[in-house]
């Protein structure tokens, strides 16, 4: 037979003829078949599938549905959180791990570094936390003091143990650094530092250079950022944003992390002028998230 | 060369399907399939292999994959057979919605893998393009829950559908 041939078509045309005798629904596929369907789709359209009918609805529940959403190595990922956590993670469904990874993220490796997942992409997230950071002055006590978040009344809930609190300094430089292999390749991420201002602050409506950059490429794109929430409009800068969990916001930079692994520099440079300012808490920098 | 040998070369069986049809093909290109060659190494290569749960022109597509896909003679596919390949199944799933429905289940009884994984692969896709209210007509999808259900579902899973 040549290859261009169908005998598909062909066959199928011949079933045209013998005429509708036997109608075959989606409904009457084997659940699992159905699962294996939905899981060539995405997060969201799974979801969207399960109002199809109540054997949709059951097959979306399906592991192998999940699985295939969930980053490939996220079982290994998940080993490095506290034991406890990984065990109670292991024996969720497929389904709600996933969705339990979209708003925990658990805290991984000595805890300074949390994992999660986009929803609608389910690729990887993560946060360094202020501890993972290079802080430049934060090991002196009269600069930077480190702040136990539990034990704050006033700052929002960090998932990380300790937060960074600027006393006062005229050199403003936060550094963090990210292998890209343990991003998801192919992906855009957007760089973030995740703050808060403190009651009390000074000087802060000073615009800090934020920039990223890997470190197999040129030099990142830098542009101007304003800390401060209530800067006007019409600045030639970024400016932050309110997050769901009350901490503020501000995006660095992004960067498209191919298949060549890299280091991702993220870089926040508050020093022109060496005017002394105060009154940053630092959460984690940096949350990389899918754009 | 022994007898063994011998028999053992482009030896065929014969498959038959509910609505009594016929078909012979050969062993190694049959055992594309697990269930049948479960069947073949159980021992009922003797006489025909009952393939009840498909019909004649389903049996018939089936076949026609399994000569496409059954394992080359002299070694390693080469690169250019599996894009060659690809592409035939590209075109082999380009059928219509109860065809397509058919061959899935068909891959599912039988267990071939990969042309389940394609048939499958092919439903997304026309998922994806659809809303839901046009995927039920197309599958013939019952819905069988009450308006209240649906709307409690969808309230649920209400951004995904933003």
């Amino acid at each position: 037979m040549s290859t261009n041939t169908n005998p598909a078509q062909i066959i199928s045309k011949k079933m045209e003829k013998r005429g509708k005798e036997k109608v075959i629904t989606a409904d009457v596929l084997p659940e699992d078949c159905i699962a294996t369907i939905i899981s060539f789709t995405s997060p969201p359209d799974a979801c969207r599938y399960s109002v199809l009918s109540r054997t949709f609805k059951s097959a979306v529940g399906w592991d192998l549905v999940w699985e295939r959403f969930l980053p490939p190595d996220y079982q290994q990922i998940i080993s490095q959180s506290e034991s406890l956590v990984s065990s109670l993670l292991n024996v969720l469904s497929k389904k709600d791990l996933y969705f339990h990874l979209c708003r925990n993220p658990v805290l991984i490796g000595n805890g300074n570094l949390s994992f999660g997942i986009d929803k609608l992409s389910g690729k990887k997230c993560y946060m360094l936390g202020a501890r993972e950071l290079h802080i430049v002055w934060s090991n002196t006590t009269q600069y930077w003091k480190w702040v136990s978040s539990a034990e704050s009344p006033v700052l929002p809930q960090s998932r990380f143990s300790e937060v960074a609190l600027l006393l006062k300094v005229c050199w403003f430089d936060i550094r963090g650094r990210i292998e890209t292999n343990i991003l998801s390749p192919n992906t855009t991420y957007g760089a973030y530092f995740v703050y808060t201002i403190a009651d009390s602050f000074y000087e802060l409506h000073h615009p800090v250079r934020v920039s990223v950059r890997l470190e197999n490429e040129n030099e990142g794109n830098a542009t101007h950022a304003y800390l401060q929430p209530d800067t006007p409009e019409g600045q030639d800068g970024r400016l932050p944003r309110r997050r769901e969990d009350r901490w503020l916001e501000i995006e660095i930079g992004e960067f498209f992390n191919g298949q060549v692994d890299s280091v991702a520099d993220m870089h926040l440079l508050g020093t022109d002028g060496y005017i002394w300012k105060s009154g940053v808490v630092v959460h984690g920098r940096i949350e990389l998230r899918p754009k | 060369m022994s007898s063994t040998l011998c028999c053992s070369f482009a030896k065929n069986v014969t498959l038959r399907s509910s609505d009594g049809q016929t078909f012979e093909v050969e062993e190694a290109a049959a055992q594309v399939s697990q269930t049948i060659k479960r069947m073949i190494e159980d021992g009922c290569t003797g006489s025909v292999i009952p393939v009840p749960n498909l019909t004649g022109p389903v049996l018939a597509l089936v076949i026609e994959y399994f000569k496409k896909h059954s394992p080359p003679s002299d070694g390693c596919p080469t690169a250019l057979l599996e894009m060659e390949i690809k592409d035939w199944d590209a075109k082999f799933v380009a059928v219509d919605n109860d065809t397509l429905l058919d061959l899935t289940l068909a891959a599912h009884y039988l267990e071939i893998q990969g042309l389940l994984d394609l048939t499958c692969h092919r439903v997304a896709d026309i998922l994806n393009d659809n809303s839901v209210e046009k995927i039920r007509e197309i599958f013939h999808i019952k819905n069988d829950f009450t308006p209240e259900e649906e709307a409690e579902e969808r309230s649920k899973i209400q951004w995904a559908f933003e």
